[in-house]
């Protein structure tokens, strides 16, 4: 996979628009209290580091669509960071040096609902043990949002770190599909270095997940997998050293988003 | 319905419960096919082994290679046990490591020293320490993707190591003279040693044959710069030339090491050297609480008499090649191509076009099924035990597995 090594900043700002900003998309369609506050929303919200990476939200009639490419919607509200560190730092929800706002000030008053779907977006990603214990629909959500985010943070991580890259250098490209079967989508990586939300046709290797439970213990990094595989709580097939050198930018995706992806719950 | 590995499966997981993984390092299920495979053995005999639930196999894999002349072979036994009446692990080495020493010297033609341990990796880890302190250089270069062992500096595995590990282990493509000239440009008079192995056998890959002059031409930039040329014959010893697989091809290393096939399964390994490295080799700290044991010594020589006796390697390479051509033929029949690689004697064949191996792993499947144990993602090895009966029960599974796969991938 090509690409360049980033600071730790600038690859933790990437993650944080490309990975974790992009989850209210999901919230907004599976959970019924995101949907309440988007379908009163109405803005389109444009993050960005200044000379560095950029997401635009656009929430709309209840429904949210993030936007990461390169090509992107104008936005009524535009938040331009100086540096990705003050954009990391707000999204760790540390003080920060307040983005430059670009736009119409009287927009500004939109960010109230992006704010408190961010809030929910938190809460999901990182939950009490005993919520997570004791709402299974909320621990089904949580898992699917886990899932997204680390597919899209692991081809950021795979094309910037060092590790990641130096792995992923020694095995042949190919995709790699994730299988959840109580989910009904699988993720890829590997194709264009972009996740996606479809099948991969001749994917080179899948792994593929017995249960929530399974799902939940590799996403919260309580695995072991090699003794799930041998359980047969977790299958690996194809191309086995893909899935391996894949796990290793999954596994850096941690040391990034520690202790698990947050956004602001204060802007 | 119930799994025919019934009895695996409830050991791995008692296993998975002491022990990380359930089961570590190249025999963990995740490493080959997991669900359809033994994951553990219970006796073996000559060529077959038999599993825990009662199965048993024609063994295409022998161990990982150290089995040579067939599992549990009677007179390398008796010389292990006779042995082990007298002892295995003293104060002191017992008289067989210098007969030891003495038999593989004199096998391999440019060694004048004998050094033991108990596995590959204590042998090519120590091999370049030796080049190390011989040159007083600090660069190893060896061939992307081989495999040399566990340790830091060469584990293929993602976890334990630094990037300092690895500061000045520098690799480059197989059979690819120019990268290697240029690494050696780039390093001038840094390089302490070159590791290679006889042949390019990566997990997951077609195994690749050295280039005509590919070997040669290393050894001769090696000894211009003054650099050690080390062989890896852990994989390959004893299974192309009794004196080292650099006599197979052609060329001359300066220090060699085996294991595997050494001891027919006794925990072994040896590196041989030439003469004016036997200096830095005394200067390199070398043990290991069993490194020394006498059994596994008793059971080498005893082995390496029965390889020369029996003619074992010409048995292998005749046995290999009616095996190559019964495999091709057999997929031929049902439509298939094969990319059928390396000596005969440790063969591997990857399915033409196909880069997720997903058709390998299910002509396995199906082999094991039909009785014979193979790999679908490491190179095979033959042993002297298997006949031409054997053979011929293996090249029968194969055309039933080859069938069965006609119908999983009718495209081909």
């Amino acid at each position: 996979m090509p690409g360049s090594a980033l600071t730790f900043d600038q690859i933790l700002s990437r993650l944080h628009l490309h990975a974790v900003l992009p989850a209210l998309e999901t919230l907004v369609k599976f959970c019924p209290e995101a949907q309440h506050i988007a379908r009163a929303a109405d803005f389109s919200l444009r993050m960005s580091v200044l000379r560095g990476s950029a997401t635009t939200l656009v929430c709309r009639a209840g429904t949210l669509t993030a936007h990461c490419g390169p090509s992107q919607p104008r936005a009524e509200i535009a938040l331009c960071f100086l540096t990705a560190r003050s954009l990391n730092r707000l999204f760790n929800n540390q003080s920060a040096l307040p983005p430059l706002p670009l736009g119409w000030p009287w927009h500004l008053g939109k960010l109230r609902k992006f704010l408190a779907l961010t809030r929910l977006l938190d809460a999901h990603l990182q939950p009490s043990p005993e919520k997570l214990a004791t709402d299974s629909e909320f621990r089904r959500l949580h898992l699917r949002l886990l899932l997204q985010v680390l597919a899209a943070a692991a081809p950021v991580v795979g094309q910037h770190d060092a590790i990641a890259r130096a792995a992923l250098a020694e095995v042949s490209p190919g995709i790699l599909e994730f299988r959840a079967p109580t989910f009904d989508f699988v993720a890829t990586l590997g194709s264009e270095n972009k996740p996606s939300i479809h099948s991969a046709a001749g994917s080179t290797a899948t792994i593929s997940f017995r249960d929530d439970d399974t799902l939940a213990a590799a996403l919260h990094g309580e695995l072991d997998a090699q003794a799930a595989i041998g359980l047969g709580c977790l299958e690996v097939c194809g191309l086995i050293p893909l899935a391996d050198a894949w796990g290793v930018a999954l596994d850096r995706v941690e040391a990034y988003l520690q202790p698990a992806p947050a956004v602001a719950t204060a802007a | 319905m119930e799994s025919p590995f019934s009895r695996s499966h409830a050991l791995f997981s008692r296993a998975a419960a002491v022990i990380p993984g359930g089961i570590f390092g190249h025999t963990s299920p995740a490493a080959s096919l997991p669900g359809a495979s033994p994951y553990f053995a219970q006796n073996a005999q000559g060529c077959r082994y038999t599993d825990v639930d009662g199965h048993e196999y024609i063994d295409l894999l022998c161990g990982y290679g150290p089995i040579i002349l067939g599992y549990n072979h009677p007179e390398v036994e008796a010389a292990a046990a006779r042995q082990a009446r007298d002892g295995n692990c003293f104060n002191h080495p017992a008289p067989v490591m210098v007969e030891l020493a003495e038999r593989l010297v004199a096998l391999v033609d440019f060694a004048s020293w004998a050094v033991f341990g108990k596995n590959g990796a204590d042998m090519t880890s120590w091999a370049i320490q030796v080049a190390r302190e011989h040159t007083q250089r600090k660069k190893i270069l060896k061939i992307a993707g081989a495999y040399h062992g566990a340790h830091p500096w060469c584990t293929p595995g993602h976890g334990g190591w630094i990037p300092e590990d690895r500061e000045h282990i520098h690799a480059f493509p197989w059979n690819d003279l120019d990268a290697f000239h240029t690494l050696l440009k780039r390093f001038r008079n840094q390089v302490a040693g070159v590791i290679v192995t006889a042949f390019h056998h990566p997990a997951f890959g077609d195994s690749i044959l050295p280039a005509p002059g590919f070997l040669p031409s290393l050894q001769d930039s090696c000894q211009r710069a003054g650099i050690v040329l080390i062989l890896d014959d852990v994989r390959s010893g004893f299974r192309l030339h009794l004196g080292g697989s650099h006599r197979h091809f052609g060329f001359e290393p300066d220090l060699i090491c085996f294991s595997k096939a050494l001891g027919n399964g006794h925990p072994i390994s040896a590196a041989l050297g030439r003469e004016n490295l036997r200096i830095a080799a005394s200067k390199v700290f070398l043990t290991g609480s069993f490194w020394q044991s006498a059994v596994p010594m008793a059971a080498a020589l005893r082995c390496l008499e029965i390889l020369e006796r029996e003619n074992v390697i010409a048995h292998l390479e005749q046995i290999g090649a009616i095996l190559r051509a019964g495999f091709l033929s057999a997929a031929g029949r049902h439509g298939f191509s094969l990319h059928y690689s390396g000596p005969d004697a440790m063969p591997f064949f990857t399915f033409a076009n196909e880069r997720n191996f997903l058709r390998n792993q299910a002509f396995c499947r199906a082999m094991i099924r039909n009785g014979v144990f193979l790999h679908p993602h490491h190179n095979w090895f033959l042993c002297a035990a298997l006949q031409d009966k054997d053979v011929q029960e293996i090249l029968r599974a194969a055309d039933g597995a080859f069938r069965l796969l006609r119908e999983e991938f009718p495209q081909g």
